[in-house]
């Protein structure tokens, strides 16, 4: 005889740490397995796309810093990359490597946090976290000496950088990219070969390479499935087409692959960043651009490689100091996307891996 | 073999044992902070002008700047107040000075019991600033040197 059971409505969230912040996944269970899932954002909206309508195209770079808090810098750079293709302001040398050198570490800060917490999601609990935080905090020290702030850093400016490196960076940066290698080793004895990891991540919310092409999916989760595409290389920008890297790829798109991609990426980083201080040339920093700027009438699409994909702002200017129109692709609101079709078929604790797995920041999702 | 990754991991924590630790004790050890650190706002009486680029540049609005001009054509400052509950302490003002008349640095620790005493005026801002001079050999926080309190009665 089989038994006959009725749906079943599970809320994880809006308050709940494996979420990541405020967010709601309804999920409708039959017995253990999860039949549909329905996504419920807008707990963190702060209509920022119509706040910056009102202000300044500099005064908006602030707000920019509370998309995806975790990495600021990337925020500020996509913002003053479109604002700059608006007005056609070029970007002095020096500034384009400097904005790669933040942007790089800003990768290597959220992929700690990310791994950090994917980790403590499959129940390693808080050894990789306190060992990741202990660099990403050399990184924000790093951020702060060079522009006042550790998280909310609005240093990116339109025609360059709002400081330049003070002395003690460069000391400081060389140190922390020589230890990190070893850094990165010790997190890979610790987490890639640990049984716990596997057993919940293997085979766990895969993505097939073709449902994240069409849901517009990137970043670690595009290429943890497979997909070959990372801005830096398909679009250059900044400074990124004069430097090494190789952009790593997972195989069957489960979360461990994800995960396995952003492992990777450190590395990659890491690489980029020991070639940038090398490279990074004399002269200066930025440009001035007048406070009330006016860019022509016009619009402009510029796009990024952010921590979490594809980050890109979208504005259009009537001529006036504030932009007319101003969006914002944020990766984490399209990255969830596929959820859905992640999760049915899975349980609960599977479903909380696999939104672990994406790598959400809130700030970014609602806006 | 099951289990193996686990005892690996083990064995890394266990070698972190006899490693110095990371963290300091607050408020025993205070940390280091940057002399950039945006960590409050300073707003020196004796170098503003009252000009106001400050209150335009900042996104929230959060800086009122009152004036009436004098004879001489100077302007009074009859206020000059920020109201640090919107503030978001990017900088901006900071930046558009053209006097350097207001500047990152000071307290970190200077949270409040009442909201609403996060609302400095001009006397509040001036106290603040003064603290941070006596306190640091009456120098701006971006490295100038500041007048002493009788050289400020002289200039005035
Ligand atoms: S730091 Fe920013 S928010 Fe605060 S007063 Fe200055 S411009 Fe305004
Ligand atoms: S911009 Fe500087 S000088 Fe002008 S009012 Fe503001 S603080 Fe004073």
């Amino acid at each position: 005889m089989t038994m006959k059971s009725e749906p079943f409505v599970v809320n994880v969230g809006p308050q709940h740490p494996s979420t990541h912040g405020v967010f709601r996944l309804r999920l409708t269970m039959d017995g253990e397995k999860i039949v549909d899932a329905e996504m419920v954002v807008g707990y963190l909206h702060r209509s920022m796309e119509k706040l910056a309508e009102g202000r300044t195209y500099t005064q908006n770079i602030p707000f920019t810093d509370r998309l995806d808090y975790l990495s600021a810098m990337s925020n500020n750079l996509a913002y003053c990359m479109a604002v700059e293709k608006l007005a056609g302001i070029d970007v002095p040398e020096r500034g384009q490597f400097l904005r790669v050198i933040m942007a790089e570490f800003q990768r290597i800060a959220n992929h700690a946090m990310a791994i950090a917490s994917f980790a403590m999601e499959c129940g390693v609990w808080f050894t990789p976290l306190m060992w990741m935080f202990r660099e990403r905090e050399k990184i924000l020290d790093l951020f702060e000496m060079t522009c006042g702030a550790r998280l909310t850093t609005n240093y990116v400016r339109i025609g360059g950088v709002s400081f330049d490196i003070p002395p003690e960076f460069m000391p400081a940066a060389r140190a922390l990219l020589k230890e990190m290698p070893e850094r990165i080793a010790e997190y890979e004895a610790l987490l890639m070969e640990n049984e716990i990891i596997l057993a919940r991540s293997r085979d766990v919310g895969v993505l097939q390479p073709d449902l994240a092409i069409a849901s517009s999916a990137s970043g670690p989760v595009l290429r943890g499935s497979g997909v070959m595409w990372d801005i830096r290389k398909a679009d250059p920008y900044a400074a990124y087409d004069r430097l090494e890297f190789d952009i790593p790829v997972g195989t069957c798109g489960d979360c461990y692959d994800r995960f396995l991609v952003r492992m990777e990426e450190l590395r990659q980083s890491v690489r980029i960043l020991e070639q940038a201080l090398d490279m990074l040339p004399d002269g200066p920093a930025s440009v001035n651009v007048p406070l009330a700027l006016r860019p022509p009438a016009g619009e402009a699409y510029a796009r990024i490689e952010a921590p979490k994909g594809e980050l890109g702002f979208y504005l259009v200017s009537d001529g006036s100091p504030h932009p007319h129109r101003f969006h914002i692709r944020s990766p984490s609101y399209i990255n969830l996307t596929p959820l859905r079709d992640m999760v049915v078929g899975l349980t609960v604790p599977d479903a909380v891996i696999t939104l672990g797995s994406i790598d959400i920041v809130l700030g970014e999702v609602d806006r | 073999m099951y289990g193996l990754g686990i005892a690996k991991g083990m064995l890394m924590t266990l070698r972190h044992l006899f490693r110095r630790p990371f963290t300091i004790q607050y408020p025993e050890e205070v940390r280091h902070v940057p002399p950039r650190a945006r960590t409050n706002l300073l707003w020196f009486d004796e170098r503003c002008t009252g000009c106001s680029t400050c209150a335009q540049a900042c996104p929230d609005g959060c800086i009122l700047v009152a004036t009436s001009p004098r004879e001489d054509g100077s302007l009074n400052k009859d206020r000059y107040e920020i109201d640090f509950r919107l503030c978001m302490f990017c900088g901006l003002c900071v930046e558009a000075c053209p006097y350097e008349a207001i500047q990152a640095g000071g307290p970190f620790d200077d949270a409040v019991y009442i909201f609403d005493d996060m609302y400095r005026d001009k006397h509040a801002l001036t106290r603040m600033a003064q603290a941070y001079l006596e306190s640091h050999d009456y120098t701006y926080p971006n490295g100038k040197k500041a007048p002493r309190p009788g050289q400020l009665v002289a200039m005035k």
